[in-house]
């Protein structure tokens, strides 16, 4: 009888030598830079960490989802909420978006550390991502708001 | 084969086994033409050549000493180590399984190719290849700490911490143990044996940056002044931020401002002293370090 546990398995899926980002430093871009950033970083980290396709697309799919939420969010805020209470709610819905995000990419992350490699420093792509993401964040909202 | 080759080769042998590879080379250095062609000399010097980080060189030694001697188990499951700490996982676990067609329960092998798989992110696959070494050499600190691993990999911190404390009960002295119990240790929320455990590792394995830092680190946070950041210490802080905030918009809504005000400002007490205090900690300890 074939032994399955003794066949091949391993495809050429995981690239060794790209080294991906502290999941831990992405919540700090998902806070400054908002949904679309935690989206951007954690889509390109999940394919730096050899995730499969069909996680990645999920990745996205929360994305979509919590840029949904953040418009939702905006919608029903009005008057004086509108400034506080939509900047800390929009935080929330990031953070809450990107810990998704993050538990997608956990196992990978946990190989990759098995691996006894370095990570790549996210200071450069973060501060991009975050400032890009706020920028189309603004500007989704500033649509909404003309179209609601 | 003549006395001073024979004695020169289990010399080889004695100074890989007690983690001195450098020493090892030297001794092959020294061997004549013919007895440099004897599988153990291709053994050693692969082991020896893996066990300095050399892994390329590694890999060609013992890829020649396969060519010259034919299927090895010992020399394949070195090429497989090597092979993967080079990041080489296809060709890794192509080593790996010729060596399992010869001998499908050997728990060396098995063992070495659940590393492959936990490389790869199989964790499922590893730990079913643990499982069946296991079931071949039930009481080994190797299964034990495999098992670690794989835990680790399945993001199972207190089953990683309950198979490294029983990796250490069978060798206390082992660096690999140690650190395995270091940092599950730390993360399950005991940074005073973590930092025990990581201390004794990187005394042990004086050039190991990591386990350097990761002593430091577990040092740091065991430190009296960061007694309230511990409880903090596993958990992410943006979540520790959600919390807060919940609790601040919460007390507003049910009524509560003053209750709402105070609790923003212990908040934002808190939030200076977390800012604050480790880097100056840090920069104290790191003035005086010793492991």
């Amino acid at each position: 009888m074939p032994d399955e546990l003794l066949r091949p398995a391993i495809g050429a899926g995981v690239d060794i030598s790209v080294r991906p980002w502290r999941l831990m430093s992405q919540t700090y871009v998902a806070f400054f830079g908002g949904v679309i950033a935690s989206t951007i970083i954690a889509s390109l980290n999940a394919r730096r960490l050899g995730v499969d396709v069909a996680k990645r697309r999920l990745i996205l799919l929360i994305g979509a989802g919590g840029l949904v939420a953040v418009i939702a969010a905006f919608s029903l805020l009005d008057g004086d909420d509108l400034t506080s209470g939509l900047r800390v709610g929009v935080r929330v819905i990031a953070i809450l978006t990107c810990l998704a995000q993050l538990r997608l990419q956990r196992p990978m992350d946990r190989a990759f550390q098995l691996r006894g490699t370095d990570y790549r420093s996210l200071w450069v792509p973060g501060i991009a991502a975050a400032i890009g993401g706020a920028i189309a964040e603004a500007l989704i909202l500033w649509f909404a708001g003309r179209l609601l | 084969m003549n006395e001073p080759t024979e004695a020169r080769l289990r010399m080889a042998g004695h100074w890989l086994q007690i983690g001195h590879p450098e020493r090892t080379l030297d001794e092959l250095q020294g061997l004549m033409r013919d007895a440099a062609l004897d599988y153990r000399a291709y053994l050693f010097r692969g082991a020896a050549l893996h066990a300095l980080g050399r892994n390329t060189e590694a890999i060609d030694v013992l890829r020649g000493g396969l060519a010259h001697h034919g299927p090895f188990l010992p020399m394949l499951q070195m090429l497989g180590s090597s092979l993967r700490s080079e990041g080489r996982l296809p060709e890794a676990e192509a080593a790996f399984l010729q060596g399992l067609s010869l001998d499908p329960n050997d728990p060396d092998l098995l063992i070495g190719y659940s590393r492959v798989c936990l490389a790869a992110g199989q964790a499922e696959k590893a730990g079913a290849l643990v499982e069946r070494a296991a079931s071949h050499a039930p009481e080994s600190a190797a299964v034990s700490a495999a098992r670690a691993q794989v835990a680790f990999a399945l993001g199972n911190d207190r089953d990683m911490h309950r198979h490294s404390t029983e990796a250490l009960s069978h060798d206390p002295e082992d660096p690999g143990a140690r650190a395995l119990h270091g940092t599950a240790s730390m993360l399950t929320g005991d940074s005073r044996s973590g930092y025990t455990s990581f201390a004794s590792a990187a005394a042990s394995q004086p050039g190991d940056a990591d386990l350097r830092a990761a002593a430091r680190q577990a040092r740091l946070i065991n430190h009296p002044l960061l007694l309230p950041l511990r409880p903090f210490a596993r958990v992410n802080p943006m979540v520790v931020w959600i919390g807060a905030v919940a609790i601040i918009y919460g007390l507003r809504a049910a009524g509560l401002p003053l209750l709402s005000f105070a609790f923003a400002m212990i908040w934002l007490a808190f939030c200076v002293y977390s800012w604050v205090v480790p880097p100056l900690v840090r920069r104290r300890l790191n003035r005086k370090w010793r492991p």
